[in-house]
């Protein structure tokens, strides 16, 4: 990190102090609110990906948000949750790199307020409730810097009614093993193929790497999930995600495997629209798409055959009540 | 190296640089601007509403133009002579704020790096954390409506502090201490992220032809443009200029292009 922006409220907690000390030669930049510098105009989410500068700040109220419907790996109550906002990922088809203007990451050092929200929202409801974490970044991935899931699972650890799903693509998972795994939470690892990582998960771990992860930490008796999303078309789709399955699910115990979701490519209009100006020479945004209800999509034909394809592929490896269609977040 | 624009307040400040990169003036009906191989300068005059009329009216006579340095001297409670870049420009009167997005620390190294407020009137309030001067805010007022704050920047060299104070600076120190900050000056030029772009010359090149010989909308000219893109995207190319010339009309040359697009092939 070359700049690190902290807001002045921030600035004495240890935990800013803890993750500043990580950056000796950073230029450090007070600010009065994190919106001050994050998605203000004149921004260009592409260049400063190049060189993405860190925030520290105070996240105010909204920290515990519904799911859409449909989105639950079998759970009544779901909610999801970001400690922050972007990715130390380049994944194209993103949607950050359409919500924002700012490639900037922004961390929220107010771990515990979190917490209490996800405790008192659990306190309301009678049966479990799941709180996803990975919408807005990915949860592993700055873990060595934030540690925020080492503190959240220590909270987990004293919530049994609440349940947890660490989304991520990240292989920083010494933190995990070197700790009893929680019987409330699931590790789920978004997957695709090697050819699809190479070309458009750009600065992600390769899929050899995740699937040694997955093995990893369930051997040590972590849940784990795994998330075929987005699923993205190709003339040689049916090559691709058979032998994609075929690569993860021979490395895997599968009748352990909690649950497996597939998640169509889709984005919000206006997402895409900001997506193709800032990478206009993306074959994967340039491909035919169609637009229904203001989302961009394959045509339904194609979308269709992809995901008929893949559930009848997963029937080989999987029960159907470790299978959820559509938990999509790409 | 594309075009960059230098702006500085007064012509002590802008003499060195004029002299450094070789520069020569423009003639202009209502601007001082001043070109060279690397960089065009304009000397926008003091204060921030002469900053902001004259930038903006720069971009709009400069097209080119896709970055801008302001280069100035400005009050600090800091060493004289001491080259700064700014992390943040606020205007004092508006409290309104931009952050441009700096360089890598490894690019300008040494550099240190302070917020500039900009006053309507000298101050000499000093302090450590900032830099007072005139023109910064207009100058990021009017650029950051039409460039990204990547590629706005400010360069300020310490010319006043407690010990000597606003009274003391002449056109001599002035051009002295921006001599002085003239290697963070091309150190930042060549830090500004121009790379990260996308590199759209060969549909401009296609779309501009193909425009300037076949009637189109407005409209059509924006979807022309995204279909070219696409086309270069899904076939490493822009479509061929000579195989398009059979086409004479903007619907034509559409169908074309979408019939090409819809039936490439995508595989991994």
């Amino acid at each position: 990190m070359d700049t690190i922006y902290i807001e002045r409220d921030v600035l004495s907690l240890s935990r800013t102090q803890n993750i500043l000390s990580r950056y000796p030669n950073a230029r450090h930049v007070l600010v009065d609110r994190y919106t001050d510098v994050f998605n203000a105009p004149a921004q260009n989410f592409r260049v400063q990906k190049r060189n993405p500068a860190l925030i520290l700040a105070h996240k105010h109220g909204n920290r515990v948000i519904e799911t859409p419907p449909g989105y639950h790996i079998g759970g009544e109550n779901n909610y999801y949750f970001s400690h922050m906002l972007n990715c130390i990922y380049d994944c194209r088809y993103c949607f950050l790199q359409g919500m924002y203007r700012s490639a900037n990451y922004v961390v929220f050092v107010n771990y515990d307020d979190f917490f209490e929200d996800i405790k008192r929202t659990t306190d309301l409801n009678s049966s479990p409730s799941w709180f996803f974490s990975g919408y807005d970044c990915d949860s592993l991935a700055l873990e060595p810097m934030t540690r925020f899931i080492e503190t959240c699972l220590d909270n987990f650890s004293m919530t049994p009614k609440a349940n947890l799903e660490i989304r991520t693509k990240s292989t920083q998972i010494r933190n995990l093993l070197a700790r009893p795994a929680l019987d409330n939470c699931v590790i789920a690892y978004s997957l695709s193929p090697e050819e699809v990582v190479s070309a458009e998960e750009h600065k992600t771990p390769s899929l050899a790497k995740r699937i040694s992860a997955l093995k990893s930490l369930q051997d040590h008796g972590w849940h784990i999930g795994l998330r075929f999303d987005p699923l993205l078309k190709a003339d040689n789709y049916q090559q691709l995600y058979s032998d994609l399955f075929e690569q993860v699910f021979k490395e895997l115990n599968r009748s352990a495997i909690h649950s497996v979701s597939l998640g169509p490519f889709r984005l919000p209009k206006q997402f895409f629209k900001k997506m193709i100006r800032l990478y206009p020479e993306s074959k994967l945004l340039a491909a035919s798409t169609n637009m229904r209800d203001n989302m961009l999509s394959y045509d339904e034909q194609t979308e269709s055959s992809l995901l008929n394809f893949c559930e009848t592929r997963l029937q080989d490896y999987i029960t159907p009540d470790q299978y959820f269609p559509c938990v999509s977040v790409s | 190296m594309p075009s960059i624009c230098l702006i500085t307040a007064l012509p002590a400040e802008a003499r060195p640089l004029i002299t450094y990169f070789g520069m020569r003036a423009i003639g202009h009906s209502h601007l001082r601007l001043h070109q060279g191989e690397s960089a065009y300068l304009l000397q926008c005059g003091v204060g921030k509403l002469n900053a902001a009329a004259r930038t903006a009216a720069m971009l709009q006579s400069l097209p080119d133009v896709v970055a801008i340095i302001n280069v100035g001297i400005a009050g600090s409670d800091r060493t004289l002579g001491e080259t700064l870049l700014a992390h943040g420009v606020q205007d004092q009167a508006s409290a309104q704020q931009w952050f441009p997005h700096l360089p890598a620390v490894n690019r300008l190294p040494d550099v240190a790096s302070i917020q500039v407020c900009t006053v309507d009137k000298p101050s000499s309030n000093y302090t450590q954390e900032l830099a007072f001067d005139m023109e910064a805010s207009g100058i990021f007022n009017a650029a950051s409506k039409v460039l990204d704050l990547a590629f706005v920047h400010c360069v300020k060299v310490v010319s006043d502090n407690a010990e000597s104070t606003l009274d003391t600076i002449t056109a001599k120190s002035a051009s002295a201490s921006i001599k002085e900050a003239i290697p963070t000056v091309e150190k930042l030029m060549h830090a500004l992220p121009f790379d990260a772009l996308p590199s759209t010359s060969a549909v401009e090149a296609l779309s501009h032809a193909l425009t300037n010989r076949v009637h189109y909308t407005a409209t059509e000219r924006h979807s022309l443009k995204q279909l070219l893109h696409r086309y270069n995207a899904l076939f490493n190319e822009v479509p061929n200029a000579q195989a398009l010339e059979k086409y004479n009309n903007a619907k034509d040359i559409r169908k074309m292009l979408l019939s090409k697009i819809d039936s490439a092939a995508v595989t991994y």
